[in-house]
């Protein structure tokens, strides 16, 4: 933009139209009138900037300009709209012309199209520009920022005027305190002061601005030989918030700096002029730069690091105090801990204050008192945390501690805060409170009195005695067992005296009777077969005698089959049984070896006994 | 014979001392009328500490250190009344009250559903009441069996049969029973916190770490004792370590 780099240089203007053709692409020719579209490079680098200007010469003014798109680049400024009238070689000519700052946004080859403008009756149309844009390098992207122009009275200014980062030291510990002075050199005449336009970024780092005295004093160096005006125009403390190689940004000033205005034409009187002699002096916006800076940021050393150390450095010290010890519950206490000293006093962290859960405890409240004066940053950082006892007692804060890393003991240092007692009165009854999870029926229940006192003595006794354990208990306990042992003896015995044999008999057999098949099925293991039967017959004959109550001198078989039936037993098993009966009697007396036999009669035996039994 | 006489003297020289704490109980009593609730504590105290008690001891002092304000020995009397009569609704009710005002709520770990209910069932009674219900049970289980034996009509042998194997069954559950309340009865492995707060350490050892704070009224078990120190677990399961003088056995 033409008009913002030159300001009270006419002559200015046609040199960069000189130049601009130099890079000139198309041209629409009118008669007399022509409307171009220039560029000032038709090969760009990616990201860097591009200036398109559409110039109507020959005629003043034209109406209805209309720009075309730029689809594939970012538009910065524009449109810049310029008239020029000059006289060259006594030919007047006069020009108007709209110019854009873009920006590529991709790389490729892209046409800018037609702009099209009304003037003295006709519309005129430039024709379209192809671009393109290249994958660059930053260094490049960097030079070629800088216009042609520029160059040019950069060259002149050369290093009359430099802009330096002095950083009072190039190793630190991460989180110590570098200050960075930018100092401005020069040995030109400065027509106003310099203005920050681009601040530098300090990425990687805390800052912290350092007050600067309102009217910075001159100084004098001598820099390779020349003698130059030194003066600071700014001062950080920097506290780089990781190791390794920091670079501290470079910062851009704006400057106007007095140049000789050099005219490249061919005008004789012009080049005559030129000599430094007639101090044709001109004001131009030069941008200067400085130099970016390293910073070799060294890590802490972590293997003596305490657990609750929260990344303060510096050197700094320690109190901590309560502002009351006694109070009632639900009053305030305050902790406060103050720590002052230098260091980055804006990046301490809170102590970690514990308590138990019967103090309400708030995040702490932080008062800082920084002072920026001289190089480094010191001041104080007080903490205050309230706290609200609920409960009455004797309430600790346990001790806290507070660790910082000591830059000039190059180790980490702690702070170790007492343990804090306060005594809680009991608080007014109103606030009480009480623990949540109190359900709605007992809220209700808390404004309810407790039930009456009972005035019956009788229970009153002795303390730890009980019915239960007493020997009162156990004497009672044995009384009914011992009267029932006595009611079964006298039973007993009372059936003993009145010789009711016949219900012992009864109650006696099926345990004799099975006492002899018992006997029985081992003689028919042994297989002695005579002994076998008699042993059968025996258990029952003597079984039914028992239970039908025949004495065993009277027992025969017609007998027994004639009193089972009188008592319902069912033919066919009076049947069975005297076959059994007279099986037994004709086996002992004509033994045969059959075991299968005896197997038979055992089991039938046996089957005969317990269903009798069932039925008598 | 002296032998006998020597425990007929000690029994009534007993009776004439619970003579005196029934008075004293009653003047207690009307103190406690009187609203001088202070009074009324130091004279149920006495009788406490002259080896008498009763559920209705504890209740009232109970109720007198509510009226003082004295949470956790209110709590401490109505647990102790609890103990002696554990199915007493006034005292459960009173307690309930006073639990209330315990800053520290804690959830007891759920029981078994069947656990519960049997443990409902023992707390119905004492262990005296117990044993009442236990002769009684023996006595009928006794006649019942006899009643067996004795008669030898079919019909009235099953009812005997029947009546005497339920109360051989009750006679059995309720000796469980009292055998169980007698053991929480004697036992002395629970207690209230009597200090206003309390910090449970995780070893017993002052420097130990605090693991929580617990305040008056809390009933807590006792595990274990070392030097001055009791290891405790709460209704909620939580175990710790705290300084014998904080808490008061029930």
């Amino acid at each position: 933009m033409p008009g913002r780099r030159v300001h009270s240089n006419p002559g200015m203007f046609s040199m960069i139209v000189i130049l601009s053709l130099a890079f000139y692409c198309s041209v629409a020719y009118g008669q007399d009138v022509t409307f171009t579209a220039t560029v000032d490079k038709n090969i760009i680098e990616m990201g860097e900037q591009l200036e398109i200007t559409f110039e109507l010469k020959g005629t003043k003014g034209g109406g209805n300009f209309r720009a075309p798109a730029f689809p594939d680049f970012l538009t910065l400024s524009g449109p810049n709209q310029m008239s020029n009238m000059q006289f060259i070689n006594g030919a007047m000519s006069v020009s108007t012309s709209y110019s854009y700052v873009l920006q590529s946004k991709s790389e490729g080859k892209f046409t800018i199209g037609s702009a099209t403008i009304t003037a003295n009756g006709k519309q005129l149309q430039t024709q379209p520009i192809s671009i393109e844009v290249r994958k660059g390098s930053a260094q490049q992207g960097q030079r070629s920022q800088q216009s042609q122009q520029q160059t040019d009275i950069s060259k002149q200014i050369g290093d009359n005027i430099f802009l330096r980062v002095v950083v009072d030291r190039g190793k630190v510990y991460q989180g110590e305190q570098v200050t960075a002075s930018y100092k401005l050199y020069w040995r030109i005449t400065l027509a106003s002061n310099p203005s920050i336009t681009k601040a530098p970024a300090l990425s990687g780092f805390w800052n912290e601005e350092i007050e600067m005295p309102r009217q910075g004093g001159v100084t004098r160096e001598v820099v390779n030989g020349k003698q130059y005006n030194v003066a600071t125009l700014k001062k950080v403390a920097l506290f780089p918030q990781r190791s390794g190689n920091l670079t501290i940004d470079p910062m851009e000033i704006d400057c106007i700096v007095q140049v000789q205005a050099r005219r490249r034409s061919n005008d004789i009187l012009d080049q005559f002029f030129n000599d430094p002699f007639f101090g044709n002096v001109s004001n131009v916006n030069h941008k200067v730069r400085s130099q970016p800076v390293t910073v070799n940021v060294i890590p802490l050393p972590i293997a003596d690091q305490p657990a609750e150390y929260s990344g303060a450095v510096g050197s700094f010290s320690i109190e901590s105090w309560l502002d009351k010890r006694q109070v009632k519950a639900n009053e305030a206490v305050i902790l406060k801990v103050k720590i002052t000293g230098r260091g980055n006093i804006k990046l301490l962290e809170a102590p970690r204050v514990t308590t138990s859960s019967d103090i309400e405890r708030y995040d702490p409240k932080i008062y800082d008192n920084i002072a920026r004066q001289g190089d480094r940053i010191a001041g104080s950082r007080t903490f205050e945390y309230l706290m609200i006892p609920r409960h009455p007692g004797e309430q600790k804060i346990p001790s806290f501690t507070f660790s910082y890393f000591d830059v000039k003991k190059k180790k980490y240092s702690t702070y170790r805060s007492p343990d804090f007692i306060v005594a809680v009165a009991k608080g007014d009854e109103l606030t009480q409170t009480y623990a949540s999870g109190v359900s709605k029926e007992d809220v209700k229940l808390l404004g309810e009195d407790i039930r009456f006192i009972k005035s019956e003595t009788t229970t009153l006794h002795r303390k730890g005695e009980s019915f239960a354990g007493s020997t009162l208990f156990f004497i009672m306990t044995v009384i009914p067992v011992l009267g029932f042992i006595g009611v079964v003896i006298v039973m007993r015995k009372r059936e003993k005296l009145y010789g009711n044999a016949v219900l012992v008999r009864n109650r006696k057999a099926r345990k004799i009777a099975r006492r002899r098949l018992l006997e029985a099925h081992r003689l028919l293991q042994q297989k002695k077969n005579e002994e076998f039967y008699t042993e059968i017959s025996r258990a029952l004959y003597g079984y039914l005698g028992d239970k039908l109550s025949i004495p065993q001198a009277d027992i025969a078989i017609d007998k027994v089959c004639s009193v089972l039936l009188e008592r319902n037993v069912s033919e066919d098993r009076v049947g069975r049984l005297s076959k059994v009966i007279e099986e037994c009697e004709f086996a002992r007396f004509a033994p045969s070896a059959d075991t299968q036999q005896m197997d038979t009669t055992y089991s039938e035996a046996t089957e005969l006994i317990s269903s009798l039994e069932n039925q008598l | 014979m002296i032998r006998r006489l020597f425990i007929i003297a000690l029994f009534i020289s007993s009776l004439c001392f619970s003579q005196e704490a029934r008075l004293q109980f009653e003047k207690a009593n009307q103190l406690y009328r009187d609203g001088k609730y202070q009074d009324a504590v130091e004279m149920y105290g006495q009788i406490y500490r002259n080896g008498f008690e009763s559920p209705s001891l504890h209740y009232n002092m109970g109720n007198a250190f509510f009226k003082l304000n004295n949470i956790s020995r209110s709590i401490l009397s109505y647990e102790r009344a609890k103990r002696l009569s554990p199915g007493d609704e006034d005292v459960l009710y009173n307690l309930r009250l006073a639990n209330l005002r315990v800053i520290d709520k804690i959830e007891p770990v759920p029981k078994l559903f069947f656990i519960g209910w049997w443990d409902s069932f023992v707390n119905l009674m004492p262990s005296s009441q117990w044993a009442v219900v236990i002769i009684f049970l023996l006595w009928v289980t006794v006649i019942a069996s006899a009643g067996l034996l004795i008669l030898k009509r079919i019909a009235v042998q099953r009812i005997f049969l029947f009546l005497s194997v339920i109360a051989i069954f009750f006679t059995i559950i309720s000796f469980v029973g009292m055998y169980q309340r007698l053991s929480d009865e004697k036992s002395d492995t629970q207690a209230i916190i009597i200090h206003q707060t309390v910090s449970v350490k995780s070893a017993p050892d002052d420097k130990s770490t605090d693991l929580f704070v617990l305040h008056e009224g809390v009933k807590v078990e006792l595990l274990d004792n070392v030097e001055k120190w009791h290891k405790i677990k709460l209704l909620d399961g939580k175990v710790g370590w705290l300084e014998e003088e904080a808490v008061e056995i029930i």
